[in-house]
């Protein structure tokens, strides 16, 4: 058994691993037009966390608990900065009418009814990098150390706004996705 | 009866205990390589011990009332925190043990399935160290007891966070489940020399 006190822990020579160190990536087929706009101007991106439900059983006055079922799907909660010409609002939009089914526009609206079409799902590729190789070539492959996929995604909601004479603040938008499932992959 | 004042006490001629003064073991039954397992110990920034606690039972009796314990509170949560480095090894290493759990691409095609291998659980060995001042760099210890945590398994796997107006280190938390908690009872005094 080795004593790895904090006085003699060799872990710390290697460099953290640093928040900003990451990109995005949008992988819609047929759009990678949007795909592109929307990875340059996301904020920030919280990796949720993988969890198992658990179920207790109790036998001769002990308890256990067993996993049970995974708890696949989740939500995340992305910020964009939009521009002057409002493309990031523009491409969310496309993005989220994109996903159902609008029957709105028509008189068949309860034959097309507002609905999820999976086709059209979405992937979210979460591209984590060594320290400061995500500036030096975010494209080169080999700088990537892992991804994090979030499959089956689709938008949930788009924020609104208050738009407000006395404010110094840009134009943001907080949009809510959905996913399937998340798994991770090591470089 | 001794009595002990406050200025009569030699409890205190003794150093107090810093909450920074642990050593995490981590064994897993050859769930991951012993290289792997000592990722996670180096790893380690904060781990909660849990409570021991014992349910009771009332009974009333000709007027009074009494309590009894019955059923030993034997398992429960611990909460583990790591730095992690520019490598990702700490998120891989937790990645490989909540995937013996469950296989988190399960669904993704109808080839994967639900746990990527036999289920089996591992023992977390949480010992706490007094770090002698005087031997800090030869890395002699003295165990003075500890915990140990057995027959565990990840219910969940902390996520990372990225933001790129922060200039923090990323950290993750995780969640282990334990079926039983033994104490480790203070060893013999040693002279390291």
């Amino acid at each position: 058994m080795s004593n790895t006190t904090i006085f003699t822990n060799a872990y710390y020579q290697k460099k953290p691993q640093a928040q900003y160190s990451f990109t995005v990536d949008f992988i819609f087929e047929g759009k990678e037009d949007l795909s592109k706009i929307l990875s340059c101007t996301l904020q920030n991106f919280k990796i949720p966390d993988m969890k198992i439900n658990t179920i207790t059983l109790n036998q001769f006055g002990f308890t256990y608990t067993r996993p049970a079922r995974a708890a696949k799907h989740g939500g995340l909660s992305l910020s964009f900065n939009d521009n002057s010409s409002l493309n990031i609002r523009g491409a969310l939009v496309s993005l989220y009418q994109s996903s159902f089914y609008s029957g709105f526009e028509t008189s068949e609206f309860f034959v097309n009814a507002p609905y999820r079409i999976p086709e059209n799902n979405f992937e979210i590729i979460v591209n984590v990098y060594k320290l400061g190789y995500a500036t030096l070539d975010a494209t080169d492959e080999n700088n990537i150390v892992g991804k994090i996929h979030f499959t089956g995604c689709f938008v949930e909601n788009i924020s609104g706004i208050d738009f407000d004479y006395s404010s110094q603040d840009i134009v943001k938008w907080t949009t809510s996705i959905k996913y399937d499932n998340m798994y991770f992959e090591a470089q | 009866m001794k009595i002990n004042s406050i200025f009569n006490n030699n409890f205190y001629d003794m150093k107090p205990l810093p909450l920074w003064a642990f050593n995490v073991h981590i064994k897993t039954n050859g769930l991951l390589t012993p290289n792997e397992e000592d990722i996670l110990n180096n790893a380690i920034t904060k781990i909660s011990v849990p409570e021991v606690a014992v349910e009771t039972v009332n009974l009333a009796f000709a007027g009074y009332n009494t309590q009894h314990p019955s059923k030993v509170k034997n398992n429960g949560q611990s909460s583990l925190t790591f730095n992690e480095n520019e490598d990702l090894d700490v998120y891989k290493t937790l990645y490989k043990l909540y995937s013996n759990i469950h296989n988190p691409k399960y669904g993704e095609s109808i080839d994967e399935e639900y746990t990527n291998s036999e289920f089996k659980y591992f023992d977390v060995f949480i010992t706490v160290s007094l770090l002698d001042l005087k031997h800090i760099q030869s890395s002699v210890n003295l165990d003075i007891g500890g915990f140990e945590l057995h027959a565990c398994y990840l219910s969940s796997l902390g996520g990372l966070s990225f933001d790129y107006s922060s200039s923090n280190a990323n950290e993750i938390t995780c969640t282990l489940e334990y079926q039983f908690i033994d104490h480790i009872p203070q060893e013999s005094e040693e002279d390291p020399e």
